[in-house]
């Protein structure tokens, strides 16, 4: 724990400048707003509380409520800083940030957290973008810090209301994908979902992964290799592949076993544990990755660039195109407001379902990247992004069974 | 499917400047050819509601000056329907045409506005030549600027407006006829529809009449078919679906034979990941879409898919390294680009490129420089409907050291060109990485044998003295003997600066072939020595540079005016090709762009290449026409990327 002396907190700049008197009179018509148990609050958490509500921050929606997730830009220093908090609970909250500064593993670190003691490092996450971290918010409302630079500290005010929720889900490994998912709810004029998709398996998603089952089959393969992970909707994917696999006669077998003669890997993980699993075969030396006959086959909610990223072409069941109308309103208008933000198929299919567009039988389709001349080292980002993958697509490429 | 929209409602730039447009006669009628038949799965297509899509074309025009729509259907093999949409400038085509192709009646005929408006074009008694240019939109949302767009206060269903879609990709119709008043004109773009974003490619290297035109999408996977029999106006023949070609994806080129139909290099591998059967009853296990091995397709005149033929043999191609990724069991080189063939020699050949699919912006571990292929294909074509390979040639290495594994001389065998008298049976190959030409001198032999002739760092000396002239990474694309067998021509991208390295410079490359051609097999042209990469061959033989045009903005591709106007006033197919054009785009994604402008260049009496300055864009006045205008038939859909041309005429126009 750091010890904060005067000095240190008074070298602290917050967001805008602000003229001290007008400060005095805000914190005095804030502070009278306060409940009784806020009002031991100092001069500077009031001061940065004001500073969180009335300085430029843009807030999705015009309002702040609890159980929505919070998005929030705001610009500083010639940088847009993008932040979305969710769920909008009490506890712990994820945090995403989008800058147009460029951050990562080698840019300059941005911090999060609600208070010099507990700023962590907000981290990219494999299978998507953004950078991420986890804040721990209090009853009511906290304001969540952004650091720009090792003095800079963006404030951003988030509700999260007195109803506890298990924010688990949340601010675990598919918390990135439950995020993506409200947001895209949100930004197509509907309510918030409550839950996370990684808590069970859909109906649909179901349906989509008999599909794959019941086409590799069709099409002679003779083992199934399953990578899953230890959501909820993993097992039950595993359980229903393991299940259709058997009553196929098609025996299902661990991805790191090598592969018979007719193989193909079906991938059950979240975006996290499936770019991770996915990433550490392809980074391998070419020679020593394994080879499977038909190819990978992704379950549906892992369309996400980060996912496709992690292996040279994959194979999904899908019920959209990329190219239907609603598919491209959502992408535009992520690239429009959102444009570090990739499409992805659970984030779209949000935006589909509060939309109510219908959707299409389910087909194959196959998302890869394409790049027709390999990159060479500083040639890559000089082209537009609008599309779901950049430098690459999902194309339909026929129905499910054999072909 | 969503709701065919030929225009947008509101335009993506969310501007409608008054044009003082005329407000266009509301009467017109559609093409009135016969609906297409059967030959697509299902009805004949209703075409009842092209009316409709005329009409937006039309509300279109009250934004776009005297634009009359006119839109064809075809059922696709998936069920769907697929459209084509002319926006046919009145102001610029002829009343006649427009009367001939039966939009009289959407001739404005009232002085309202300003403008041309008011009767019409009156023919000007000239037969029209075009340049038929296959361009992608370029949807160009600024994500990189600091400003982004506000986070509303309110969300509502339409954050966007109907109007910000990815605009539709299109066929630019140029006026190419030297003389006439809208020379260098666009006047016809022709939409297509549903599919946005296919990434425009290539169509076939030369039109003959009475050819549809094979136009491919690299992303969709999509072979568009299209009648030019009544220029301007295009009609929508058919479309070749991913399902038609199970066993290769993302279409490259095309090879019209004398028949009509046509031969399409598929340079990815089969849709499905595993194994595929083609119609010659073999199986090939292949990785995928976009990935290898790819194939050769037979398709009939009108696009339909005749015969799937194997680019691999049933064996793994070990000469040389043949990377895919994923591995394939059976390493293969097979990813055709480039086609060409010799009917009278009963010989087709493909240049492979590249396996098409990789990560760029997220790559996991560098990418292989042996994913970019050294290999040429010969086919036998005896059968026309039936191709067979028949030699798969590894193109030699050069004396050069690259800088990288991936600018070795054989490297990304993008595009080969035939020789075209009875008396050559030869054919050249060049390599967009490694910098060379190669020549075979007999495509027939049952291992044609494939030698370096030329160098990049020859005239890349030649085009800047001033700059190293290291000739790997020069980026050359098309590459056409000329028509009598003289000449050969060669566009060069360049590489792009990096670091320390000042790149190399952009132009269009002439080189004399005759002695070469002339020596038949006997000849002795070899670059094999470091002082031959910079000055060209030491064997009498080699080719000699004619001419190197600058041309900057970054040449990918190019096509010969094989047409040209005879006493009589129509137009014939001539061998002597006094005029090129080349485009400035290459594909945006992969870093290579250009600067999407469309030139004209004529080849004058003692063969030097001049930039035609007449041929000016119309919205800026200068040279070349600028596809990076906001401004089009179909509506403000903003720039555009140019890949490939044609120059055709209509039926009616040419003996």
């Amino acid at each position: 724990m750091t010890t904060s002396s005067k000095a240190r907190t008074n070298a602290l700049r917050v967001g805008a400048a602000v003229v001290v008197g007008g400060l005095l009179v805000g914190v005095s018509a804030y502070a009278a707003g306060l409940g009784a148990a806020d009002q031991h609050r100092t001069g500077n958490q009031l001061v940065r509380d004001w500073s969180a509500r009335t300085d430029g921050q843009q807030v999705l929606g015009g309002s702040r409520t609890p159980g929505v997730p919070s998005v929030q830009r705001l610009r500083h220093d010639d940088v847009t800083f993008t932040v979305t908090v969710a769920p909008a609970r009490p506890g712990p909250n994820l945090v995403r940030v989008d800058s147009t500064h460029q951050h990562g593993r080698t840019g300059p670190p941005v911090l999060v957290g609600t208070g010099e003691d507990d700023l962590v490092r907000a981290r990219p996450r494999p299978g998507t973008d953004g950078l991420w971290a986890v804040v721990d918010l209090p009853e009511g409302s906290g304001t969540v810090l952004v650091t720009h630079g090792p003095t800079h500290r963006l404030p951003f005010i988030v509700e999260t209301g007195t109803d506890p929720v298990d924010t688990a889900d949340w601010v675990g490994a598919d918390g990135p994908e439950c995020v993506a998912v409200a947001t895209a709810a949100v930004l197509a004029a509907g309510p918030a979902p409550t839950g996370c998709p990684a808590a069970g398996l859909t109906a649909r998603d179901a349906d989509s992964l008999r599909g794959v089952v019941s086409t590799l089959v069709d099409r002679g393969v003779e083992e199934i290799a399953v990578e899953h992970d230890e959501s909820a909707r993993s097992i039950a994917a595993y359980d229903l592949v393991r299940g259709l696999a058997g009553e196929s006669g098609v025996p299902v077998v661990r991805p790191d076993d090598a592969p018979g003669d007719r193989n193909a890997l079906v991938v059950l993980g979240g975006w996290e544990t499936a770019a991770h699993d996915l990433t550490a075969v392809s980074s391998r030396p070419l020679r020593q990755q394994p080879i499977r006959s038909d190819g990978t086959w992704l379950a549906p909610w892992l369309l996400s660039p980060g996912v496709v990223d992690s292996t040279a072409g994959a194979m999904l069941a899908l019920d959209f195109d990329i190219r239907d109308q609603g598919a491209q309103e959502f992408s535009q208008t992520l690239g429009t407001y959102f444009p570090g933000q990739l499409p992805t198929g659970p984030a779209y299919l949000a935006w589909r379902s509060v939309r109510g567009d219908a959707p299409r039988p389910l087909g194959l389709y196959a998302a890869s990247r394409a790049a027709y001349m390999p990159a060479s080292s500083g040639h890559a980002g000089h082209e537009t992004v609008v599309s779901w993958f950049p430098g690459g697509t999902v194309t339909p490429v026929g129905s499910l069974g054999a072909s | 499917m969503s709701t065919p929209s030929t225009a947008p409602t509101r335009g993506r730039r969310l501007r409608r400047s008054a044009l003082g447009a005329a407000l266009v006669a509301l009467g017109l009628s559609s093409l009135q050819t016969a609906p297409v038949q059967a030959d697509d799965p299902g009805q004949p297509v209703d075409i009842a509601t092209p009316a409709i899509q005329a009409l937006n074309a039309l509300v279109q025009g009250l934004f776009n000056s005297d634009i009359v729509g006119q839109t064809s259907k075809v059922l696709g093999g998936d069920g769907e329907t697929y459209w084509l949409t002319n926006h046919l400038r009145s102001d610029l085509v002829p009343t006649t045409a427009l009367q001939d192709l039966g939009l009289g009646e959407a001739i404005p005929n009232l002085g309202l506005g300003g403008g041309s408006a008011g009767g019409g074009v009156p023919d000007d008694g000239k037969r029209h030549e075009y340049l038929v240019v296959w361009a992608g939109d370029n949807n160009v949302l600024d994500r990189t600027g600091k400003q982004l767009t506000n986070l509303p206060d309110v969300v509502t269903p339409d954050l966007l407006g109907k109007g910000d879609q990815i605009g539709p990709d299109f066929f630019a119709v140029v006026d190419a006829t030297k003389g006439s008043a809208s020379y260098g004109k666009v006047v016809n773009t022709v939409t297509v529809g549903p599919l946005v974003e296919n990434e425009p490619h290539h169509m076939q290297y030369i039109w003959h009449k009475g050819n549809n035109i094979f136009a491919g999408g690299l992303f969709t996977d999509v072979t568009y078919v299209l009648d030019t029999s009544k220029l301007p106006a295009l009609e929508l023949k058919h479309v070749n679906l991913p399902t038609d070609t199970l066993c290769g994806s993302v279409p490259d080129a095309y090879w019209v034979t004398k028949d009509g139909s046509a031969y399409g290099t598929y340079m990815g591998g089969p849709d499905v990941p595993g194994p595929c059967t083609y119609s010659d009853g073999t199986t090939r296990i292949g990785n995928g879409f976009a990935g290898s091995p790819g194939e050769l397709v037979r398709l009939d005149e009108n696009g339909k898919t005749v015969y799937e033929a194997p680019a691999t043999p049933e064996t793994a191609e070990t000469e040389q390294r043949c990377d895919n990724i994923p591995q394939l069991a059976a390493a293969t080189c097979a990813n055709p680009h480039g086609i060409q063939a010799r009917e009278d020699l009963d010989t087709l050949v493909t240049s492979d490129y590249n396996e098409p699919r990789n990560i760029i912006l997220n790559p996991v571990q560098a990418p292989s420089s042996y994913l970019r292929r050294p290999t040429v294909r010969t086919w036998d074509i005896s059968d026309q409907d039936h191709p067979k390979l028949k030699a798969v040639s590894f193109l030699p290495d050069g004396p050069r050291v690259g800088k990288v594994a991936h600018q070795e001389e054989p490297r990304a065998a993008m595009e080969t060109t035939v020789t075209n008298l009875p008396s050559h049976k030869g054919a050249f190959a060049e390599t967009m990485q490694g910098g060379a030409i190669y020549y075979a001198p007999d495509i027939t032999a049952a291992k044609p044998q494939w030698r370096e002739v030329f160098d990049l760092t020859t005239s890349n000396k030649q085009a800047d003295p001033s700059r190293n002239p290291y000739g790997g990474g020069s980026n050359g694309g098309w590459l056409q003997t000329s028509l009598d067998d003289k000449y050969l021509y060669h566009a060069v991208a360049g590489r792009q600066p990096s670091g320390t390295d000042l790149g190399s410079p952009s132009y269009i490359l002439k080189l004399d072939i005759q002695d070469l051609l002339a020596a038949g097999t006997d000849t002795t042209c070899n670059i094999d020595t470091i002082e031959e990469t910079v000055n060209g061959g030491a064997e009498s033989d080699c080719p000699a540079v004619t001419d190197i045009l600058p041309a900057p903005g970054g040449p990918h591709w190019g096509a010969l005016d094989n047409l040209a106007v005879g006493d009589d006033g129509y137009f014939h197919e001539t061998k002597d090709v006094k005029r090129i054009a080349y485009s400035n785009y290459f594909v945006a994604r992969t870093g290579l762009n250009g600067d999407h402008r469309v030139c004209l260049v004529d080849v004058g009496s003692d063969q030097k290449l001049t930039t035609d300055t007449s041929f000016k864009d119309e919205t800026t006045g200068d040279t070349c026409i600028d596809f990076d205008r906001e401004t089009w038939p179909h509506g403000d859909w903003g720039p555009a990327k140019p890949h490939s041309m044609l120059f055709v005429t209509a039926d009616d126009d040419i003996k």
